[in-house]
């Protein structure tokens, strides 16, 4: 897995209720369903990227991030 | 906030066919209350003449957000803010609300109770669920009164939610451009969590606090900051109801 995938997990984890799931990863991973994060803390997760990889997600991309590997792709597109 | 014509004219039309049932469904809804369920509100005058006073401090629109503990909050909330006079003398003041869309797609009779009741559905998909804070927005720029639930769900532990509250009523009254909120806090004296329903010959406490909420940060941050002010200030509603009792 890659380095920005490993820095997702991370910042994921204090909203994923499903620590399990998170362990065990992967790109199709999804946030709502999988890791059981509140869809309201998926704002805070968009935020933390930002300022993490400092970068700046607009609504559109924001909205598209339903699973770990679009989280992934979206950072990867901008760092 | 625009919107488009299509939506304008639906929204107009629904308060039109709301204002005319609103003489029969909202004294169906006070004999319900009032003599079957026996609710009361303490200090219901006091209640009145304070949101008559905001409503005459503020002509334009105004976003109500009152704490969630049970499914007919927002209408204990209506019958507590006015006589069925004041609302027929200034029915954008009868507050639209916005429900999730699965609560009432259940029946017919609820669907079309809320459609009455001035309600805009919020759909699970966000493309639908946008649409309908748009059409709240456009509401309350057109001097409409809207009520959002800044928690998103009923309470479980029956306290404010500070953990998971939902910060798109953040985003609401920032498009809004409006200064000001009402603030809301309604409890039923025996209400513990949250239920459907609160108990029969509940009496409920309703306290008002117009707050203004500002905030130097932009996109996102800034509707995390106005939705956790909103948050605190009913944090610190309910703290002052709790040292009452």
């Amino acid at each position: 897995m890659s380095e920005i995938f490993e820095k997702v997990k991370t910042i994921v984890s204090p909203y994923c209720k499903n620590q399990e799931a998170l362990a065990a990863a992967t790109e199709e991973t999804s946030f709502l369903d999988d890791l059981s994060v509140n869809s309201a803390r998926l704002v805070d997760i968009v935020i933390d990227f930002e300022d993490e990889f400092d970068i700046e997600v607009s609504d559109d991309e924001a909205d598209a991030i339903r699973t770990m590997g679009d989280a992934v792709k979206v950072i990867n597109a901008k760092v | 906030m625009n919107i488009a014509l299509k939506h304008r004219i639906q929204l107009t039309m629904q308060k039109s066919v709301a204002l005319v049932c609103f003489p029969l469904l909202f004294s169906m809804v006070i004999i319900w209350f009032k003599f079957f369920k026996k609710y009361q509100i303490k200090d219901m005058k006091a209640v009145r003449q304070q949101f008559k006073q905001i409503k005459q401090n503020n002509p334009d629109g105004l976003l109500v957000c009152p704490n969630h503990l049970t499914f007919i909050d927002s209408m204990i909330l209506i019958w507590a803010f006015g006589s069925p006079w004041s609302y027929l003398r200034s029915f954008r003041t009868m507050c639209w609300n916005l429900p999730k869309a699965s609560h009432v797609k259940e029946s017919k009779l609820y669907r079309a109770i809320c459609y009455l009741g001035k309600c805009i559905l919020i759909e699970p998909d966000t493309k639908a669920s946008k649409l309908t804070m748009d059409k709240a927005s456009y509401l309350l720029n057109k001097g409409q009164y809207v009520m959002v639930f800044p928690e998103g769900t009923r309470s479980n532990t029956g306290r404010i939610n500070t953990e998971n509250f939902i910060y798109g009523v953040g985003k609401l009254h920032i498009d809004s451009g409006l200064k000001q909120l009402l603030c809301v806090y309604l409890r039923g004296d025996a209400q513990q969590t949250a239920s459907k329903m609160p108990k029969q010959a509940e009496q409920f406490t309703v306290t008002l606090k117009l707050i203004t909420a500002e905030t130097e940060q932009h996109g996102r941050r800034a509707m995390r900051d106005v939705a956790t002010q909103m948050i605190d200030s009913l944090v610190a509603m309910e703290a002052q109801y709790q040292a009452v009792q």
